[in-house]
């Protein structure tokens, strides 16, 4: 019975979290569908950037161009999903549910 | 035939040169000088006459006042409210210097990288310093929020530092490549008309399908110039939402 309850439950908070999410992209779609690309490009133009940066520093060529290059590329595929699922821009965002 | 990329090339109007630095007015500066003009002169002749009930002109200003005004209450939040003046004339700065750039013969500075990114540095730095005066070194905790494992810590950290210093980037890249790009692509659309009419035969009567093109692209272009602008000027209001509520 108990189980039953949990499944219901978990059931209608997913719908609530989906349809909030779909809210928020579909209200400003054309904004969010201009921002995904530079966003990932950015993140590879600092990525590399700050790579290049650390190398030149201490003389380590490739090193951090290489570390930095992955970084910067899932830091924007990173805020590309804040983005779209709805936590906005938000630097330093990470799952909120758990304080709770 | 001119090259499609001919409408960006900076002219020297007025040579000026200062401590050994080329600081000449040229038809970019032109244009941003025209863009101030314009958009005070439309924002002050509409309510130079204000009634209660606006006529057609005036309503226009007051939907572009309110727009922004709501745009910085729901985006900036609390304390938001002494920051209106600068996105107002932010958004008004770049929707009139793109607007202006749809004008045949006229100059589209948006689409220098150098300007946007200018505008981008100044609201970066502008909002990290005001970050840090209103948080001090509580600042740091936003690249570390609360709640994740400190195992995550190496590698968390570099990817909050790289996402926030991608700020100005994406925010200048995604203007100049928007303007760029699309006043590009209607000069090649516009290019292959004038192309495809000096030809003979069946190509010369499918001159119209770029015609077409270029009567959508234009349509489009107007599109993008107001959404850029917004676009701009929203994230700006989300930049000052992290800086003034930090998470």
């Amino acid at each position: 019975m108990n189980k039953e309850l949990d499944k219901k439950i978990d059931l209608a908070l997913s719908k609530k979290k989906v349809s909030i999410n779909k809210k928020s992209v579909d209200k400003n779609f054309l904004s969010t569908l201009s921002r995904v690309a530079t966003e990932l490009v950015a993140g590879l133009i600092i990525g590399t950037g700050l790579g290049l940066l650390i190398d030149n520093w201490l003389e380590t060529k490739p090193l951090f161009l290489i570390i930095f290059f992955f970084l910067g590329a899932f830091a924007g595929i990173y805020n590309l999903w804040r983005q779209l699922s709805g936590n906005g821009l938000k630097i330093g965002y990470f799952d909120k549910g758990k304080k709770n | 035939m001119k090259s499609p990329v001919e409408q960006f090339t900076i002219k020297t109007l007025v040579p000026i040169e200062a401590f050994g630095y080329d600081i000449s007015f040229t038809n970019a500066s032109l244009f941003m000088v025209l863009s101030v003009i314009v958009s005070s002169l439309f924002l002050y002749l509409g309510i130079k006459k204000s009634s209660l009930i606006p006529n057609r002109f005036q309503s226009s200003v007051e939907l572009l006042y309110v727009f922004v005004s709501n745009m910085v209450k729901e985006n900036v939040g609390t304390g938001g409210k002494k920051y209106f003046p600068f996105i107002f004339s932010l958004f008004m700065f770049i929707l009139f210097g793109n607007l202006l750039g749809m004008i045949p013969y006229s100059y589209t500075f948006t689409s220098q990288i150098i300007v946007t990114i200018t505008l981008a540095l100044i609201i970066f730095i502008g909002v990290t310093l005001i970050a840090l005066i209103k948080h001090k070194l509580k600042f740091f905790t936003f690249f570390f929020p609360s709640g994740v494992p400190i195992a995550l810590a190496p590698l968390l950290i570099p990817i909050e530092i790289i996402s926030y210093l991608m700020r100005p980037v994406s925010l200048s890249v995604r203007l100049f490549a928007n303007m760029l790009a699309g006043h590009t692509m209607m000069k090649v659309f516009a290019g292959l008309i004038i192309m495809m009419t000096s030809a003979s035969g069946v190509l010369k009567a499918g001159a119209v399908l770029p015609l077409l093109a270029v009567i959508g692209l234009t349509g489009l272009e107007f599109l993008v110039a107001a959404l850029q602008a917004y676009v701009f000027s929203i994230l700006t209001c989300m930049y000052l939402h992290d800086a003034l509520h930090l998470h």
